[in-house]
């Protein structure tokens, strides 16, 4: 068996099994559906060409047929989509993105069938074999409505069942019956359509026929009306009123952020417990002495090969002759180190690395979980029917809201939660402008500046937090107006949004949503960031500074940190440091400060690390906050005044607030963006922004006279 | 009662028919589909911009850009209980 045989990336349409779509409205209990019945099993399916995310899972219908694939498609109004999402799902339903299917699984809420056959008749006349799901049949008996299962058989001339997500009733005869569709029995009679076509209306609104079509259908085989309870409807009323439901939103939106912050803190340390754990366990388990390099680079190279071969296969990378000679050239130049660069390698890029993309998952899980949850309880869209007023001041549409709230905490769960943003500029300005806002990873470097400046001021360090996020919150809307009116021009798609009735989540479909966007992160982010964190150990490492050119300090013994210190400044990253003076020094940065700069091109919590090491302190010297800070206080430029005067503080804090500074963002954004394009576009426009913002904060501060 | 159109973004809450939808705006696609169309029956639950109309047994948020694209007449169907 060839290597491409085993790799997951097979292309769908050579995929064995039959094709059944999971279609139906938005708000329909879709999704909680696909969770029922896949379980665990189901994984984000990468298809070429589409930067939706389809989730996918195998699943056997009975013991004596074939397996299927069950694809879950985005929620769908009808077979005329407005929202990229939208487009896939249509296409797909077409035969036009995934092969074509075998058969349909529509699934309707049966709480209101008037509301959910339109897309039913539209989904029948595609012709393919097609299974009703009536879904949430629990909620709709207990309020009262009936519907009679064979007549809506006869009338739709498909399989109806009945079934309930929460409670598994009825998944058993699904299944069984999408068996019987895919396997038609030969002596049934061909099935003759009496579905609505444009015959019925074509002269007036397609979307009214339909309706009148469901209406009828409606008519003859649903008794009784779901009537939302009066105390459902109160809290409705409040929660949408202008004012109220803006206040009830920021409430309900901070108690979220402080869980988060309170949950995510232990998990945080714990990782980064078990990570630097993990390093000491990995040197300590180094051999010190020589080994015979015959034994050692064949152990080397194979474990590169190791590496590169999950990182492919995380990304779904096939082996080709390209990424072949890339694992190979990659095995040889590890193996060709010398053992101890090697075992740097290993601890400061290999798990330093993969430590700074993992310490945040906890946050981004978290995050995800609650919005999902809110999501779930149908809150969300009031949320952003609330926001819609205030967000179309700078061109926003009122879904935009969540992102952004979301992405104060981190820049990553902000930008997967665009998705909900039906209009495609909409959303790519929202995507653009998102890592504007303060994340959590900035804290460390607001909190270094924040000593350095106010030390022994409480009050002033908690104005200059606060003026921090407000500077970054008004670069984003600023941003986002300034985008809106050039490169993006157009007004916010104006707002259309269910308002669906409230229901109670579940933890199971709450935990399985972010378990999914969790490996969709580590996924297609982890790979690339590892990649850049081994370059720019690379940066920090070579060229290796020669025991001759080592400044021996006038009172003899040289320390380690001082050889750390010095052997960064020899490096390319200290090299790039110096070569970078006359871009950064308008900004009042020391080129020991520029080296940091450049090293946090990735991310941007490693100032204060850099600067430890930079200034000579080593890296445990950043854990010392007062020894760094004493430190840092202490140094002088060559004409002696203080390198971080309030002058540069300041600018190096604005500097931080705009600039991006995230590998793990950028991922992200060309991911959902589709483009590495967008995702230069971000990264230039916010270093520029950041670039000027922090010199004019320089030039102002020195005409003030602080300094 | 009277049968003469009337803008949805200055109609005051109640129940109406839709007339007709103006396609020269903005893109109506998702508002149609959910049924803000000609001919059907919608009720205004709360005015404002965005504003709330029932429509199809759904609740649906509507900015009043969208809404003005609109033109309804009072139901003769359904007694306009509320529009006073």
């Amino acid at each position: 068996m060839s290597i491409a045989d085993t790799s997951p990336s097979r292309d769908p349409a050579h995929a064995a099994n039959d094709t059944v779509l999971l279609v139906g409205n938005p708000n329909a209990g879709k999704t909680s559906l696909f969770n029922a019945l896949s379980g665990l099993r189901a994984r984000t399916a990468n298809y070429p060409g589409i930067t939706v995310d389809l989730r996918k899972v195998t699943i056997s219908l009975s013991e004596n047929t074939a397996a299927v694939d069950l694809i879950d498609l985005p929620g769908l109004y009808s077979l005329t989509p407005s929202s990229p999402e939208e487009t896939v799902a249509v296409d797909a339903l077409q035969g036009q993105r995934l092969g074509r299917p075998a058969a349909i699984v529509l699934v309707l809420d049966s709480t209101n069938m008037a509301r959910n056959l339109p897309l039913a008749g539209e989904v029948l006349e595609l012709g393919l074999p097609t299974l009703v799901l009536l879904n949430m049949i629990d909620a709709a008996n207990s309020s009262g409505v009936n519907i009679d299962i064979e007549k809506l058989k006869l009338q739709l001339e498909c399989p109806v069942v009945a079934v309930s997500a929460k409670t598994g009733v009825g998944l058993d005869d699904a299944k069984r019956e999408l068996s019987g569709i895919l396997k038609p029995d030969p002596s049934a009679l061909p099935m003759v359509m009496d579905r609505p076509s444009c015959a019925v209306g074509c002269d007036g609104c397609k979307f009214s026929a339909r309706y009148d079509w469901s209406e009828a259908i409606a008519a003859r085989t649903v008794s009784g009306a779901y009537v939302r309870s009066p105390m459902t409807e109160r809290i409705d009323r409040i929660l949408t009123a202008p004012w109220v439901g803006t206040v009830m939103l920021l409430l309900i939106m901070l108690s979220v952020f402080f869980t988060i912050f309170s949950l995510a803190d232990v998990p945080m340390s714990l990782i980064e417990g078990a990570f630097t754990w993990l390093a000491d366990l990995v040197s300590g388990f180094l051999p010190q002495a020589p080994v015979n390099s015959l034994l050692w680079m064949p152990i080397v190279a194979g474990l590169t090969i190791a590496t590169c071969a999950i990182g492919y296969r995380l990304r779904r990378i096939k082996w080709s002759p390209k990424s072949i000679a890339f694992a190979g050239i990659a095995s040889a130049l590890v193996a060709a180190l010398p053992q101890a660069d090697f075992g740097s390698l290993l601890v400061n890029g290999v798990i330093g690395g993969i430590a700074g993309v993992v310490v945040f998952l906890p946050q981004i899980c978290i995050l995800f979980f609650f919005i999902t949850l809110l999501e779930d309880t149908g809150y969300m869209a009031r949320a952003a029917f609330v926001m819609e007023r205030v967000m179309r001041f700078v061109g926003l549409p009122g879904k935009a809201f969540v992102p952004m709230l979301s992405a104060h905490a981190c820049a990553i769960p902000g930008i997967m939660a665009t998705r909900t943003i039906d209009n495609w500029r909409d959303r790519l300005v929202t995507i653009l402008v998102l890592p504007l806002l303060t994340c959590s990873a900035r804290l460390p470097v607001y909190a270094m500046v924040a000593t350095l400046l106010f030390g022994d001021q409480p009050l002033m360090a908690g104005v200059m937090f606060a003026a921090a996020y407000l500077l970054g919150l008004f670069a984003a809307l600023a941003t986002a107006w300034c985008l809106k009116k050039t490169v993006l021009t157009g007004e916010a798609a104006p707002l259309v949004i269910e308002l669906p009735p409230y229901r109670m989540p579940t933890l199971r479909n709450a935990l399985m949503t972010t378990l999914d966007r969790a490996v969709v992160f580590i996924r297609k982010a982890g790979s690339v960031i590892l990649l850049i964190s081994v370059v720019l150990w690379a940066m920090a490492t070579y060229p290796k500074i020669p025991e001759s050119e080592i400044v021996k300090p006038a009172t003899g013994e040289v320390t380690e940190n001082s050889v750390a210190m010095q052997a960064l400044e020899y490096s390319y990253a200290g090299r790039a440091g110096k070569a970078m003076q006359p871009v950064f020094e308008p900004l009042g940065f020391d080129w020991k400060l520029n080296v940091a700069v450049v090293t946090s091109f990735a991310a941007r919590e490693v100032l204060v690390s850099t600067l430890s090491v930079v200034y000579g302190l080593g890296e445990e010297g950043a854990e010392d906050e007062q020894g760094l800070t004493a430190m840092l206080r202490s140094q002088e430029r060559p004409d002696g005044s203080a390198v971080f005067n309030p002058a540069t503080c300041i600018s190096l804090l604005v500097f931080y607030v705009l600039a991006m500074q995230c590998l793990p963002t950028q991922a992200v954004t060309r991911r959902e963006t589709g483009s590495w394009g967008w995702a230069i576009f971000q990264f230039a426009y916010m270093s520029l922004l950041a670039y000027v913002a922090a010199w004019a904060a320089y030039r102002i501060c020195i005409a003030a006279g602080i300094t | 009662m009277s049968d003469k159109p009337l803008n949805l973004a200055s109609a005051l809450p109640g129940t109406f028919l839709c007339s007709s939808v103006d396609d020269d705006g903005a893109n109506p696609v998702r508002m149609k589909s959910l049924g803000i169309c000609e001919g059907r029956e919608l009720e205004l639950v709360s005015r404002g911009d965005p504003m709330i109309v029932q429509v199809a047994g759904a609740r649906v948020g509507l900015s009043r850009m969208l809404a003005s694209s609109v033109s309804v007449t009072k139901s003769q169907r359904v007694a306009p209980n509320k529009a006073k």
